[in-house]
């Protein structure tokens, strides 16, 4: 056979071929479309007329209610790991998923508790949401300044423009939008506390550690820049400071865990609070610590506040003459006896337990221990 | 186990295998270096539970054969197996001489529980053939 027909033959097989397959590609996207057309769906919302929504479905609920503003604490973007996103919905949830049942115990289950980043919204459904969720508000801002607390922490600061306040609790957090980029093909959100003076509520500043290959803390780090406009949405969490008590109180932090402390201690200033306080912040060596002018301003401006920091790992040239240790042993050094004291953590999920087990052994009681875990 | 909503790379890297077939022929790897799963299983739990109790420090490990460090992450990831597991987020860096090796509590679960060592290619994929050189460095 002369080439020029082999090669018409081969040309015409791989048309053939070309064509089945774009035919394939058409049939599925129109069947798609036809399938997964929920066509508009509505959402009762606590059972008040006022708060119904109508939404063309297909979306996650978690998604559905943040295009209507109704912003559910969700730490991981939608991703199913944080297990943040719990809402009741008390009709057409259709059955629990995978993804859902680690996250709920089987109480929750049983009340219809479903995890709404990994809920579609296929049907009308009637859903519950706790009354303060309505409270929080999508903030349009821009980023005014990063500054290099050390060789893995930055300081960000958001000038408020849509709208121009807000208004939190110290010990509150508050998710930052983290744009499409080389890491992520859509918008995902992280959790972060707001380390603001209250005082100040135009703005937003916030402490972030970098996460290896994390999407949101490399952004910051590699693309986030002066002037860029970002979103914010918030204040969630339950973590702040008992102003009924008059107890000492004990903080203890490391790395990020600095941020929420660092508003506590401005509305302690403000308040003219006179409490006991000492505050325990771990860092492995020197070049780890940041913000000591600042807490050295505290110590003079609160009336019995001392800033204790502590290196686990003190480099050979560090010079260091302070406390030495993991921070559970340094607080341990600190107090035989907790049981007329408060505790305050902030860190890692490991720090936060190692820190419980040594207060509680000291004898503590358990609802005198109030944290915010990176968990 | 595909990249998805819960691991953004999934569990299988470039692996062509099936997930039986994964499992089987690493197992029997494994097997061939003369490791059992239980054996393994215990040394990555004390790997972990060493780091973990470091609190993001580095610790020696096996008369400093090993230095292993945990930088905790947000939030947890619940088992491909749908077993009920959910890990911690987070990876334990092990230092054993010149060689570093990555292991993340929800790896540590999937060889332990399910003799899954993940397919070729994927993040947090260790041989079994590397993880029982390992476990010899400490002396067995």
């Amino acid at each position: 056979m002369p080439m020029i027909e082999v090669l018409a033959s081969f040309a015409l097989a791989v048309g053939v071929l070309c064509a089945i397959c774009g035919g394939l590609a058409a049939l599925l996207i129109l069947a798609d479309g036809y399938f997964n057309d929920y066509g508009v769906c509505e959402i009762r919302i606590n059972d008040d007329a006022e708060k119904c929504l109508k939404i063309e479905g297909g979306m996650s609920l978690l998604s559905a209610l943040g295009s209507r503003k109704i912003f559910i604490p969700s730490a991981c973007g939608g991703r199913g790991s944080c297990g943040l996103c719990k809402l009741r919905v008390t009709e057409g949830a259709g059955p629990l998923l995978p993804t859902e049942t680690p996250h709920l115990t089987p109480g929750e289950q049983k009340n219809a508790t479903r995890l709404s980043c990994q809920l579609k919204v296929r049907g009308d459904m009637a859903i519950e949401i706790p009354e303060s969720l309505f409270k929080i508000k999508e903030y349009q801002a821009r980023c005014e300044k990063v500054e290099k607390l050390t060789h893995d922490i930055r300081r960000l600061r958001f000038k408020l423009l849509d709208p121009e306040t807000i208004s939190f609790t110290p010990g509150q957090y508050i998710q930052l939008e983290c744009p499409p980029y080389r890491l992520t093909s859509e918008p995902v959100y992280r959790a972060y506390s707001i380390a603001t003076d209250p005082g100040r509520n135009h703005i937003v500043e916030l402490v972030v550690r970098l996460v290896p290959d994390g999407i949101c803390t490399t952004w910051i780090f590699e693309e986030l820049r002066e002037g860029d406009q970002v979103k914010l949405n918030g204040p969630y969490g339950d973590f702040r400071l008992d102003t009924e008590s008059r107890n000492e109180m004990i903080f203890i932090a490391g790395g990020s865990g600095m941020a929420p402390f660092l508003s506590i201690l401005k509305q302690m200033e403000q308040a003219g609070d006179e409490r006991k306080c000492r505050y325990f912040f771990g860092a492995l060596t020197k070049r780890d610590l940041f913000c000591l002018e600042e807490m050295r301003e505290l110590e003079g401006a609160l009336a019995d506040f001392k800033f204790i920091p502590a290196l686990s790992q003190p480099a050979d040239d560090d010079q260091w003459e302070g406390e030495t240790g993991l921070i559970t042993e340094v607080v341990a050094r600190h107090y035989r006896e907790c049981s007329s004291q408060q505790a305050y953590l902030c860190g890692s999920p490991g720090m936060i337990d190692a820190c419980i087990k040594v207060l509680q052994e000291r004898k503590m009681p358990e609802t005198a221990i109030f944290y915010d875990k990176f968990a | 186990m595909a990249p998805g909503v819960l691991a953004q790379d999934g569990f299988l890297g470039h692996d062509q295998r099936s997930l039986q077939e994964i499992v089987a022929e690493d197992l029997a790897e494994l097997a061939a270096a003369e490791v059992s799963l239980a054996e393994l299983g215990e040394f990555l739990d004390r790997i972990h539970q060493t780091a973990d109790a470091g609190l993001e420090t580095t610790c020696p490990m096996c008369d400093g054969a090993l230095s292993v460090r945990l930088a905790e992450g947000m939030g947890r990831i619940p088992c491909p197996f749908a077993c009920g597991f959910r890990a911690h987020k987070g990876i334990v860096h092990v230092q054993a001489g010149s060689l570093s090796h990555r292991l993340t509590p929800l790896q540590i679960h999937l060889i332990k529980e399910h003799g899954f060592f993940q397919g070729r290619g994927a993040p947090f994929r260790l041989s079994p053939r590397q993880l029982a050189e390992l476990y010899r460095k400490c002396g067995s």
